[in-house]
């Protein structure tokens, strides 16, 4: 997998994604190629990425790609996702949808079918649970001291247990902010605070974690998780508007300005095993040190090295291939991605009776 | 009512090869790039660039636009040659000669719309394969034509349903057919029983 990536400086091209990470580098189209050219410093190195090597471009930071490069991104279906340098996502910019309205049609239809959608959010909350609690278990396994992390899988077994019980309301509170679905939003809070809280307990010192800190991270592995996280979310998001789906109507998250509910839907059950254990794997290997983060008025930021080094390793996960849970082919995770967003549509249009989370044992 | 809406040749074409990738090609609009789809492009790209031809007593016109009012249909000719008063149409096809029949289908129906349009008999006509570099005679038999109208009238009732069909039962056309990785013929089948679905809410968690 090492092998296949290429680098280059403030370019890396990791599989199929390339990630725009120079400051200042100006892209242009030169034939079938994107032409990259770096700012003075730099030797004003200049590099050229086939677009056929392309299937998406991430954008960090303040780079620019002019309107013919665009063009010939958006006619080959290349979507191109903007992000601050920290991993905030801007939004992305898509080809046309096709003329496919049926699916979304479907999954606007399952939005106010409160039972139908009721099941496919518990699925959703479901893989979260489940996955967050084979990585628990995976490091309980190579460890003594495994008290704390047995008591939290624990309490994530409970979670699931009345997750497996919870009902939608037979009928909907004209008040009710939680569309019918507050039972669940419940149950995944208090399964993630046992997760997270011992979170920490899986990192080498001096790295600590005491819980999940959002918007701005306060710390330097909630702002790993955070970026992590972004780039989560724009894979998924890239993923469903292939297919043909609305991102911004999702069935357990509330739609809401700029939100791509159905992306942090799907992506619910790939957090743990994806995320997590990318940024755990790199602490505890060293691959990481806190020297490679920098504080910037209470926030924290990856520096340029490390954060090429993440996305380095995010992509390789990407990559993986793993043997499906259901299906017992060898694929990557990218496409356990595509896979779950089809399988939703499915399920919206009536195909299959139910959606099946991805989890992991 | 709604007004019919002709249907693409090309069409029917993937009806005949399945129907539920006839709906999702012309109905949801799907279309997956993947190398045979791009070869097919590139080889095409020769040939529709129409015009005519006259080489003896042989004329060639490229890239004709066909229709049929009668059967709703729409599209065009590869090629279309005219030889000693004799009018037949030229489908060109990557790869080789295959056992399906929608190759036939498609240059039956192309028939169908010249002999409308011209208001002629063509008894045959033929398909090129580019992989095997040879030409091969399709003739119009009675059958073929019944079964063009058949696939054409469960086009029209398609296109009005819009809804997906289940996938077909000939797997081995799946494994030959480009939209296998977004319609999951497999997949569906096992997730619609749902009773070989491992629920996690049975389990020993
Ligand atoms: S994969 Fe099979 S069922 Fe699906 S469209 Fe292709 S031939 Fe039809």
């Amino acid at each position: 997998m090492r092998g296949e990536a290429e680098q280059w400086t403030g370019a890396e091209r990791l599989m199929a994604t390339l990630y725009l990470t120079e400051e200042q580098t100006t892209v242009k189209i030169e034939g079938e190629a994107l032409r990259l050219q770096m700012p003075r410093g730099q030797e004003r190195q200049v590099v050229r990425v086939p677009l056929a090597k392309v299937d998406q471009v991430v954008v960090l930071g303040n780079i620019t790609l002019t309107t013919p490069a665009l063009q010939a991104l958006l006619e080959r279906g290349i979507a191109v996702h903007y992000l601050s340098a920290r991993g905030r996502s801007y939004g992305s910019l898509v080809a046309d949808w096709g003329k496919n309205s049926g699916p979304r049609l479907a999954l606007y239809a399952l939005y106010t079918d409160l039972p139908r959608r009721f099941a496919a959010a518990r699925q959703c909350v479901a893989g979260k649970l489940i996955n967050m609690r084979a990585v628990l278990l995976r490091y309980a396994r190579n460890r003594e001291d495994n008290a704390a992390l047995l008591e939290a899988v624990q309490q994530i077994r409970a979670a699931l247990r009345a997750l497996a019980r919870a009902q939608p309301p037979a009928q909907l509170a004209t008040d009710d902010r939680m569309g019918g679905l507050g039972e669940l939003f419940g149950i995944e809070g208090s399964a993630s605070a046992a997760y997270y809280g011992v979170l920490g307990l899986l990192l080498k010192p001096p790295w600590q974690f005491v819980g999940r800190v959002r918007r701005p991270p306060t710390d330097p592995v909630n702002a790993l998780l955070s970026f992590g996280y972004s780039l989560l979310t724009n894979q998924t998001t890239a993923l469903i508007q292939a297919v043909g789906l609305d991102p911004g109507v999702g069935l357990l998250h509330q739609p809401g300005f700029g939100k791509p509910a159905l992306a942090l839907d799907i992506m619910e059950a790939f957090r743990p095993i994806i995320v997590d254990s990318v940024v755990i794997t790199m602490i505890n290997t060293g691959q990481l040190t806190p020297g490679d983060l920098e504080e910037e008025l209470g926030a924290f930021r990856l520096r340029d090295r490390a954060r090429r080094t993440f996305l380095e390793k995010f992509e390789e996960r990407l990559n993986e291939r793993i043997r499906h849970p259901v299906f017992g082919y060898q694929i990557s995770y990218r496409r356990c991605i595509e896979l779950q967003v089809r399988l939703l549509a499915k399920y919206a249009q009536g195909e299959i009776p139910r959606y099946v989370p991805f989890t992991v044992r | 009512m709604h007004a019919r809406e002709p249907i693409p040749l090309a069409m029917l074409n993937a009806l005949a090869y399945c129907p539920r990738r006839f709906v999702y090609e012309h109905v949801q609009g799907e279309m997956l790039l993947n190398e045979h789809v791009v070869e097919g492009a590139l080889l095409h790209a020769g040939i529709d660039l129409g015009g005519t031809v006259w080489e003896g007593e042989r004329v060639q016109q490229r890239r004709v636009y066909v229709w049929s009012e009668r059967l709703g249909l729409v599209g065009f000719c590869d090629l279309v040659e005219t030889q000693t008063g004799a009018i037949y149409p030229v489908e060109y096809k990557k790869g080789r000669p295959r056992r399906w029949f929608n190759d036939h289908a498609q240059l039956c129906a192309q028939a169908l719309c010249l002999e409308e349009r011209l208001g002629i008999t063509i008894p045959r006509g033929a398909i090129f394969y580019f992989a095997a570099r040879r030409r091969e005679v399709v003739e119009f038999t009675a059958t073929l034509r019944a079964e063009v109208e058949a696939l054409v009238a469960q086009a029209h009732a398609l296109a009005l349903a819009g809804r997906l069909p289940p996938p077909i039962e000939q797997r081995a056309r799946c494994r030959e057919c480009s939209l296998e990785p977004l319609c999951l013929p497999d997949e569906v089948e096992q997730l619609a029983q749902e009773h070989a679905i491992p629920a996690w809410e049975e389990s020993e968690l």
